[in-house]
């Protein structure tokens, strides 16, 4: 699904990636950890390709294809997903009007019709029930007004409805109280499947107790330094980040 | 209820309005080509310096007062004041504080900067312009020890020539405006700064000003050379006597700021606003800009509460790249004082910030206006403004205005820019009086919070004074 | 002296005008005589001034053949020329009851001495340049009396067409006594040729009257229009006015709603979409005479390629407009490099007991919103003109008459493209 090899990237001159690896099958949920600042969110924006995030050197296959040779819309329309940490609030666009163009653009890059108005609400509804966000937020501005929780579950819908293949969740748990993460993460665990494949970027072990990783693995210094199965997170929540200074 | 008590508040009389009693050497009023000479002459001036005035002169003698402004007052007749006063006593130059007139040092006691304590106290160092001669200059080894200039702008035309002929005028051109050409032409004296590379001023420098004898304009020039990375604080207080006649104040200070250099400029203006019934009071036409390079800061402060006209816009272009400008103004009205007043922010240089925050208060039957300009020129890619100008009017029959012109040529450029109006509701002065405090020094309390952000602007001593100011110009304004 | 630019038009006003109108045209072209043409250094004129302004062949006629025609709002649309009221588009084909409109020509002679009273009424707080120019050209002239306690649903949609290369025309609204109704006045290119449209409206809004009044200003890039829309508030009065330009080569419209006594209440909104060498100018007094009066006012714009908007709202509170509300709001975008953007929202207060409020911003459209968008795979194009038009839809929800709304809406979109085409380009 994903392979990403010796990615070395930067941002405003600062290199921040160096020399990443990362190897990612259909299905799989990988859990990235590390402390702040090890390029975590990093990681995800370039992979969605956010521009003044520059690629030095490396590479990134997406199901065969160059992901770093593809236009941020083009990465989304074949199937990358990044649900941002701080989704920002676009004024006097409505989400259900946002929502259809993304969704009909998705669906014409793979050469599908647009959806009708009456399945597209059908959907959009059923999204919104999935992440109990209620239906009125499609009516409002794209983010706006709505609160950090409210935010993240609109990011959710958003993955719900695209039905993407490579899901990147950009610690899609700050700020959420245990009763909002749940829901996120049911919404998440509703859509593994065999052929869709999950990066979870966190810096908590809390949300990896409702969604279970594959694979789990630190990020510092802009590399992966040690990799490893779920257990590996409960060690780094016993023992914090605070070893990685000498192991890395 | 209320009104009353706010009435009863802002009836006192002008302090700093008393005359000081010694001989002066002054010209006979009116203006032509032979008193530039004979100002010039008296300083000891270059002749480049002549012929720069004469020719500020005659390119003067074809402008015409600027109309724009919301203010109103008769033409002024230019040639019934006189151009150059010089206390008699000083016409020998006091080489220290000892040889200075001591009837001279009790008015400047008067208005509280006695110049012994407050130089050894404060640590400031005071060049005080008394009519329009620079009396006496504490400090001055201090500050030529860290390579610091800080002399009158007279004896820096003599001493440091060539600076001052690379920087007078390059930032108000003469022919800027009207009143700039004609502080260009017969300007008297003033304050000249030159901070060197590097140079952290050891001291904040301030310059009170005063204007004593009767029918004389006073036209200072102050230049504040800022040299690359250095920074320099420089307060300037004014104050004028009592007199029934209105009286002309039209200075001219420029600001460079070279790479890296910072410099802050505060003003407390107190200048005699008048009284009552609207006779008297000085009309106090000032040009004030500063040209920031590269990475360089300028900072505006003022608290204007004096004054019976104020026309006055101190500015900063911002030429270099990631330059600062900012404006941070209280401007306070009374009885039938009349301000227009702002800033202008002009955006040359790539990332360049500016800040405006402009608080008017106006009480009695005067009239206060914002007046700014933020301008994007086409270069000034990622530049952003932030404007916010408010107002509070106390009383009904004053009255605020706000006129910003704003225009952008930049894509990428931010502009933001809010205002507001507000008054000291009778509520809020219920609430005060329901807890025990009475009406004066709730609207004074209301007015201090309401002109906070600026005050944290200035330095300490000065944020005290200009809160004091506040209270003692809006005495009698609950009404 | 701008005069003599004119004095085609005005010797041809003067020869078609009715006897009683004669002297106003006359008054008005002494004044012009001794008006210079504004240029930068008239304060109200800076930014656009209209130095180099010619008048069109006044004889160049090339016929309304490539006229688009005007869409159909499902309202009573009538086209209004020189031959007189032709009926349009869906409507019933016929005035509702309650509504009179009247050219000029026709009036009797007591309801000449009533418009001729009317006539710079409304405009009087603002001595400018627009009133005194329709004055001495007035062409077409129409009256439209709304009766008391009318209650009109369906709009009176007015389009206004000439086949020449010159349209000078002035409406007067009276709308009487609680009386509702909804105008929409429509001007749109009439000429293949190098074209001038002047034109002021006043609409004087008797005591609890309701009006809606929509100003289109839709026009090819070969046109100049010069207007006002001038409007007096009585009494518990309540004025929804709203403003949409593009197109036009260049294009100026002064509003001055006054608030003559209290408790009225008026909403001005305006959104402007210039582009190519286009200027689009707003020049809007909100004189706020009496006490309890609110007022709303917003306007929004996109600005494109090489155009030039400007926007000067003022609000002037008179001395005992007590407990005024007045909120003013300018928000642009600009999306290309050489696109300029002067704007001025000024407040004159005279009164202490009010609460008035402005702000203004200047910025480009947001990086992050693009970014955002194309994230969800969504075209950097399609995402600019999404985020375009969400920046002033909000301003079309304000407009309560739905096909209006939804036709606006419309142009507004396809204009957007247009408007951020240049900015992704690179």
């Amino acid at each position: 699904m994903l392979s990403i090899k010796e990615l070395r990237a930067s941002v405003e001159e600062k290199t921040i990636l160096q020399g990443l690896s990362l190897n990612i099958a259909p299905g799989e949920v990988h859990a990235i950890m590390g402390p702040n600042g090890a390029g975590k969110s990093t990681l995800g924006h370039v992979l969605a390709g956010r521009p003044g995030y520059e690629v030095l050197s490396g590479s990134v296959a997406f199901e065969d294809q160059d992901l770093l040779a593809m236009e941020t819309e083009e990465r989304a329309q074949a199937g990358l997903f990044l649900a941002f940490q701080y989704p920002v609030e676009i004024p006097g666009v409505s989400n259900m009007e946002f929502l259809k163009a993304s969704v009909d653009a998705v669906r014409d890059s793979n050469n599908l019709e647009p959806l009708d108005s009456v399945t597209f609400m059908k959907r959009a509804r059923e999204a919104c029930k999935a992440v109990n966000l209620s239906i009125d937020f499609l009516k409002r501005g794209v983010n706006e007004g709505f609160s950090g929780g409210e935010k993240k579950r609109n990011e959710l819908m958003q993955m719900m409805l695209l039905e993407p293949k490579l899901c990147i969740l950009d610690e899609t748990d700050s700020g959420l109280d245990i009763d909002a993460l749940q829901v996120v993460a049911a919404g998440v665990n509703a859509m593994r499947s065999a052929d869709r494949s999950f990066i979870v970027v966190t810096h908590y072990q809390r949300l990896l107790d409702y969604i279970q990783p594959d694979f789990v693995h630190v990020l510092a210094g802009g590399k992966i330094v040690r990799s490893g199965g779920k257990e590996l997170a409960l060690e780094l929540e016993s023992k914090g980040y605070a070893w990685l200074d000498g192991a890395a | 209820m209320a009104n009353e008590h706010i009435n009863e508040v802002i009836e006192r009389e002008y302090t700093p309005g008393f005359t000081t009693n010694i001989e002066s050497d002054t010209l006979p009023p009116g203006l032509d080509e032979s008193v530039i000479r004979t100002i010039s002459a008296r300083k000891e001036e270059p002749q480049w310096l002549l012929e720069w005035r004469l020719d500020a002169y005659r390119r003067w003698l074809e402008m015409t007062p600027p109309e724009w402004a919301q203010v109103k007052y008769p033409p002024i007749d230019h040639n019934a004041i006189s151009y150059f006063s010089m206390p008699k006593s000083m016409a020998d130059k006091p080489k220290s504080l000892d040889e200075v007139d001591p009837e001279l040092l009790a008015t400047y006691e008067k208005l509280g900067i006695p110049l012994h304590e407050q130089a050894m106290l404060a640590g400031v160092a005071v060049d005080a312009v008394f009519d329009s001669v620079s009396v006496a200059t504490t400090f001055r080894e201090n500050l030529a020890e860290a390579g610091v200039i800080f002399c009158s702008i007279s004896e820096a035309a003599r001493e440091y020539p060539e600076l001052v002929k690379q920087y007078l005028g390059s930032v108000v051109p003469k022919t800027d405006n009207y009143y700039a050409a004609l502080n260009s032409a017969v300007y008297s004296d003033g304050s000249f700064v030159y901070i060197p590379k590097g140079v952290r001023c050891p001291m904040e420098l301030s310059t009170y000003f005063r204007i004593n004898e009767s029918n004389t304009g006073q036209f200072e020039r102050t230049l504040i050379i800022a040299a690359e990375g250095s920074h320099v604080s420089y307060l300037e207080g004014c104050t004028a006597p009592m007199r029934d006649e209105n009286q002309l104040h039209a200075a001219v200070v420029e600001l460079i700021a070279l790479d890296d250099a910072e410099i802050k400029y505060s003003t407390v203006q107190n200048w005699y606003p008048g009284d009552a019934e609207g006779k008297g009071g000085i009309y106090n036409f000032v040009t004030k800009r500063g040209v920031a390079h590269h990475r360089a800061k300028i900072s505006w402060t003022q608290v204007e509460t004096g004054s019976a006209v104020t026309w006055k816009y101190p500015s900063c272009v911002l030429k270099g790249d990631d330059s600062i400008g900012e404006f941070y103004s209280v401007a306070l009205t009374h009885n039938h004082q009349q301000a227009d007043t702002g800033t202008k922010m002009i955006h040359l240089g790539r990332n360049t910030k500016s800040t405006i925050i402009s608080k008017g208060i106006s009480a009695g039957q005067s009239s206060n206006a914002y007046r700014g300009l933020v301008r994007m020129s086409p270069r000034a890619v990622g530049a952003r403004n932030y404007t916010q100008c408010d107002s509070l009017l106390i009383g009904d029959r004053c009255a605020a205005h706000t006129f910003p012109y704003i225009e952008s040529k930049q894509p990428t450029a931010v502009i933001e820019h809010e205002a507001t109006t507000s008054k000291v509701s009778d509520d809020q002065l219920y609430l005060c009086q329901q807890r025990g405090i009475d009406p004066e020094k709730a609207v004074s309390m209301i007015v201090n919070g309401f002109c906070k952000e600026v005050f944290k602007e200035l330095p300490m001593e000065f944020a005290m004074e200009a809160g004091k100011l506040l209270e003692v110009s809006l005495e009698g304004s609950v009404g | 002296m701008i005069g003599p630019v004119f004095e085609p038009a005005i010797a041809t006003a003067r020869a078609e005008a009715p006897n009683w109108l004669r002297p106003k045209i006359d008054v008005a072209a002494i004044t012009l005589a001794a008006t210079p043409i504004p240029n930068r250094k008239s304060e109200h004129w800076k930014y656009a001034p209209l130095t180099g302004l010619a008048l069109p062949d006044l004889q160049a006629a090339s016929g309304p053949a490539d006229v688009e025609p005007a869409p159909d709002l499902a309202a009573c649309s009538i086209v209004v020329t020189r031959q007189g009221l032709q009926f349009s588009g869906s409507g019933s084909g016929q005035l509702p009851p309650g509504i009179d409109i009247r050219p000029f020509a026709d009036l009797s002679e007591d309801e000449a001495a009533r418009v001729l009273d009317l006539m710079g009424e409304a405009a009087k707080d603002r001595s400018g340049l627009i009133a005194t120019l329709s004055d001495a050209t007035l062409g077409l002239g129409y009256w439209i009396d709304i009766a008391d306690n009318a209650a009109i649903d369906k709009p009176l949609h007015l389009i206004w067409q000439d086949n020449g290369a010159w349209l000078s025309v002035r409406l007067l609204v009276t709308a009487g006594r609680h009386s509702r109704a909804n105008i929409i006045e429509h001007f749109s290119t009439v000429s293949s040729v190098a074209s001038q449209q002047h034109s002021v409206t006043e609409l004087f809004l008797s005591a609890g009257a309701n009006l809606d009044y929509c100003r289109l200003n839709i026009h090819r890039n070969t046109e100049v229009f010069l207007g006002g829309v001038f409007a007096k508030l009585s009494r518990d009065a309540t004025l929804n006015a709203f403003a949409y330009a593009a197109g036009a080569k260049s294009c100026r419209n002064e509003w001055g709603l006054t608030f003559a006594e209290e408790g009225a209440h008026a909403e001005l909104n305006g959104v402007y979409l210039p582009t190519g060498r286009e200027v689009v100018d707003f020049h809007t007094t909100l004189e706020h005479a009496a006490a309890h009066c609110t007022s709303e006012e917003t306007f929004r714009g996109i600005i494109g390629d090489k155009a030039n908007a400007v926007f000067n709202g003022r609000i002037h509170i008179h001395p005992n407009a007590q407990k005024t509300v007045a909120q003013l709001s300018n928000k642009n975008l600009l999306t290309s490099d050489q696109a300029q953007v002067n704007t001025k929202p000024e407040l004159e207060i005279y009164a202490n007991d009010v609460q008035c409020a402005h702000g203004a911003t200047v910025a480009q459209i947001n990086d992050e919103a693009i970014h955002y968008c194309r994230t969800r795979g969504i075209a950097e194009t399609v995402a600019a003109q999404l985020i375009g038009v969400g920046f002033v839809v909000s301003l079309f929800d304000r407009i309560a008459y739905e096909p209006l709304r939804e036709w606006l809406s419309e142009q507004a979109k396809q204009r957007c493209l247009t408007l951020v085409a240049g900015n992704t380009s690179e």
